[in-house]
């Protein structure tokens, strides 16, 4: 009994706090220091958005924790937080204002971290006269196998690229076939065989047949990313293997096959992410500072479309007024190059209201509690003073 | 006080493994189909690419991916079970339609060739013409060239030599860089090869990349041809009426768009050696702009973005001019306070209104009309031309040491009289 009085002790304690204080300090630096190394996005993954730290033995497999990630800073941070609020909550006016302080501070936390658990951020690019229903992800690939049989639909099977990364066999209940991962890239560069060249097809089917892949290291800096890439073999049940395609981000075209009597198509993209509406681009607007290429605004003119909801109706998005429709939020994030097509940031934050109310929290508390010490401390004041 | 840490922490855990799993979910949905799929036997050798043809890749000994670089991007992920969805959308399509000269043999296009076309020429030469349009494939210029030039047999060029050897201008897809290489690779054939003019046009994120390779002569008496080729290419856009045979799906990517933090790096100004270059256009809807770059101007890559253009042209030893173009909304205060803060640059006292028809002469410029004016004081020397058009004046002020500006006047003038604007007034 003693020993779990000690454990809750220590875990109301303010030395916790300050020890969680000073791991996320060294988290953040270290996080800052790799990014120059490893891009901000794996970092962002591997540092922040992680249990652990891990270290990676060169040219070994296995790896070891060597600190705890951010999402164990946070949720040790959030516990020893919540922890010590019950230990010493005591319901007295003169508190009610720490309380509140203290509790605003833990929505902030849970907050944070549900937003990094929960949130799922995309990108929707329509040029103009497009209409989109699905953003996409560009950090997340999937391989999309589509059965086209039928000319109206098509049932998507969407595998993950992580799931590719593992290699091994991939079945899924919706396709007549195994995939059998010959080979994985996570960046890649592709080259067009020519006549007088050596270099070895990927594949033995499709375009696979014509090009040759070569592994690169990964990209690191804000405006690259990887070019992922694998060769995949499809193997019909009960039947002989019909060859090897090779799935790239960087083919633009699906790839076509037949498998018992039923027709297929193939492509590694970007991760969709469907919605039950619509928008379609009307107008994309840029306008830059007189004189100058500096931008200056942005705005995309869209018609949402939910049939679903009988909604129909003309948005104006533009920098800092979102579009904020059935949990998504929209916000205007980029353009082509030749002002006519838009990229929307697509964000679905279930917590996005917790900042809000957490900083309303906070301030209403540190408001009441300064006014109650200001009190105080008039009526002392006036006390002093009186004859 | 009951107290159970252990629960959250539990629960906390279980989040994040939960998370960690459903990014290798496989995910099975339902959606409307976005383009019928090209009819394709899976015996066939060319399987996979719809409307392959023999003689086109797989038998080119010219193809080549242009570089496929790492494009812009990147997000944060979480994955998302969609379940069936209705689909109302669908994923874009490229669709082109051109203009090419009669004696060009169209060839079916295929996965990789948006366009396809075969030049015969005399004793046998030929040559070989294609579109090919790669998602996120724009921005790599130098790369993509350089691996042409090592397909010719040639050795790699750094950025100030490409800037000096590629035209550029505009076409109705976007800003294109053009480039011209000659060279036999060994064990090649003579007579369909030696030659490869290139044309690079950039549209969003994708990469339009022309290019007719062949016999040298064959490729160097239609290079103009082709160049007209290439500005005759244009989008067409899905279920606006136009028809095209040649529709393999191309799909866009969010990534590689621009940003508003970081706008286009695109310059209107440019700079060849080639007397007939085009200047490059600049983006926004204010203005479309082209212009012909004399020989031996070039771009100032340092010069203040507060300015649309900026060129720059070299006398003896460190003397220069420099063109800087810029546009303002209005007219700026009026012809003359212009024309006096202009003359007050080079140190000449303002002149009275009554004086200003006198200085001004016109130039003319396809339909546009520039008023010009040109003075010079100790040792340096301003011209400036100025127009208007739409709701905006645009102003080209040249200035520099007489030495200069007095060897490049006849330039500068011509410049002016190439300005066109693609946008109507």
């Amino acid at each position: 009994m003693k020993s779990l009085y000690r454990f809750l002790d220590a875990l109301c304690s303010l030395r916790l706090t300050m020890w969680c204080l000073a791991a996320a300090f060294v988290l953040v630096f270290a996080g800052t220091l790799a990014q120059v190394r490893f891009g901000l996005y794996f970092v962002q993954e591997a540092y922040f958005q992680s249990w652990l730290v891990w270290w990676q033995a060169p040219g070994g497999n296995f790896r070891i924790p060597v600190f705890p990630g951010g999402h164990a800073i946070g949720a040790v941070l959030l516990v020893n937080l919540i922890a010590a609020h019950i230990r010493m909550f005591s319901w007295t006016w003169e508190k009610v204002g720490t309380q509140l302080t203290h509790l605003g501070l833990i929505v902030m936390l849970a907050g944070g971290l549900a937003t990094d658990l929960f949130s799922v951020e995309s990108y929707m690019r329509i040029r103009e006269g497009e209409t989109k229903n699905y953003s996409e992800d560009s950090s997340q690939m999937e391989l999309a196998v589509s059965d086209i049989t039928d000319p109206e639909f098509e049932q998507v099977t969407a595998i993950p690229g992580e799931r590719l990364a593992e290699g091994g066999t991939i079945t899924s209940d919706s396709l007549p076939f195994r995939m059998e991962i010959r080979g994985f890239y996570l960046n890649s560069n592709l080259q067009m065989i020519t006549r007088e060249g050596t270099a070895v097809p990927a594949a033995t089917m499709g375009t696979g047949q014509r090009v040759s892949v070569k592994s690169m290291p990964r990209a690191t800096k804000l405006d690259e990313r990887d070019i992922m890439s694998a060769v995949v073999e499809i193997v019909p049940e009960n039947g002989e293997p019909l060859g090897t395609w090779l799935v790239s981000d960087a083919l633009a075209a699906a790839q076509h096959f037949e498998v018992a009597g039923r027709r297929f198509s193939i492509q590694l993209r970007p991760a969709r992410h469907y919605k039950p509406y619509s928008l379609k681009l009307l107008d994309f607007t840029h306008e830059t500072y007189p004189g100058t290429q500096i931008p200056k605004d942005f705005s995309s003119k869209v018609v949402l479309d939910d049939p679903e909801l009988s909604e129909n109706r003309q948005v104006l998005i533009y920098m800092n007024h979102p579009l904020r429709y059935r949990g998504d939020t929209y916000y205007q994030s980029g353009y082509d190059k030749d002002n006519s097509g838009t990229v929307l940031q697509v964000v679905r934050n279930p917590s996005y209201q917790a900042p809000y109310i957490a900083c309303l929290m906070v301030s209403l508390g540190l408001i009441y509690q300064f006014t109650l010490h200001l009190g105080r401390f008039a009526r002392r004041n006036k006390v002093a003073h009186t004859p | 006080m009951k107290f159970k840490p252990i629960k959250p922490i539990v629960a906390l855990s279980l989040c994040a493994f939960v998370s960690c799993d459903r990014d290798k979910e496989i995910k099975v949905y339902r959606v409307e189909s976005e383009a019928p799929a090209a009819e394709q036997p899976a015996a066939d050798p060319h399987a996979g690419i719809p409307g392959m043809s023999p003689g086109s890749i797989a038998e080119d000994p010219h193809a080549g991916i242009p570089g496929f670089g790492a494009a812009a991007g990147g997000d944060p992920h979480v994955g998302m079970n969609m379940g069936a969805m209705p689909s109302i959308g669908s994923r874009p399509k490229v669709s082109v339609e051109d203009s090419a000269p009669e004696e060009w043999k169209r060839r079916e296009p295929s996965a990789l060739r948006q366009l396809s076309y075969q030049l015969d020429g005399e004793e046998g030469t030929s040559a070989d013409i294609s579109l090919i349009i790669l998602r996120g494939a724009a921005g790599r210029d130098l790369d993509n060239i350089n691996r042409w030039r090592e397909e010719q047999g040639l050795g790699p060029i750094d950025q100030a030599a490409l800037d000096q050897s590629v035209e550029k201008f505009t076409t109705p897809a976007g800003s294109a860089v053009a480039v011209d290489i000659e060279g036999l690779p060994q064990g090649t054939d003579p007579l369909t090869n030696g030659r490869l003019v290139a044309a690079i046009v950039t549209r969003g994120d994708d990469g339009w990349f022309f290019r007719m390779r062949g016999n040298a002569e064959l490729t160097a008496a239609h290079k103009q041809s082709f160049l007209e080729w290439v500005k005759s290419v244009k989008p067409v856009e899905e279920g606006n009426g136009h028809e095209s045979a040649t529709t393999p799906p191309v799909s866009s990517a969010a990534a590689g768009a621009e940003s508003p933090c970081c706008p286009s790096d695109e310059k209107p100004a440019t700079h060849a050696d080639h007397p007939s270059a085009a200047g490059g256009a600049g983006g926004g809807k204010d203005g479309h702009v082209t212009w012909q770059v004399p020989d031996g101007w070039a771009t100032d890559p340092n010069a203040s973005t507060m300015r649309y253009a900026t060129l720059v042209v070299r006398g003896e030893g460190d003397a220069k001019a420099e063109l800087a173009v810029t546009h303002f909304p209005g007219d700026v205060g009026g012809d003359l306070d212009n024309v006096n803060r202009w003359r007050g640059q080079i140190g000449l006292p303002p002149v009275a209104a009554a004086e200003l028809p006198a200085l001004v002469r016109n130039v003319t410029a396809g339909p546009k009309n520039f008023s010009l004016v040109d003075f010079s004081h100790n040792g340096q020397r301003l011209a400036a031309g100025w127009t208007r058009h739409g709701e905006n004046t645009w102003f080209f002020k040249f200035s520099g040491p007489n030495a200069v500006v007095d060897a490049e006047m006849a330039k500068f003038t011509a410049l002016l009289e190439s300005i066109r604007f693609h946008t109507t007034d």
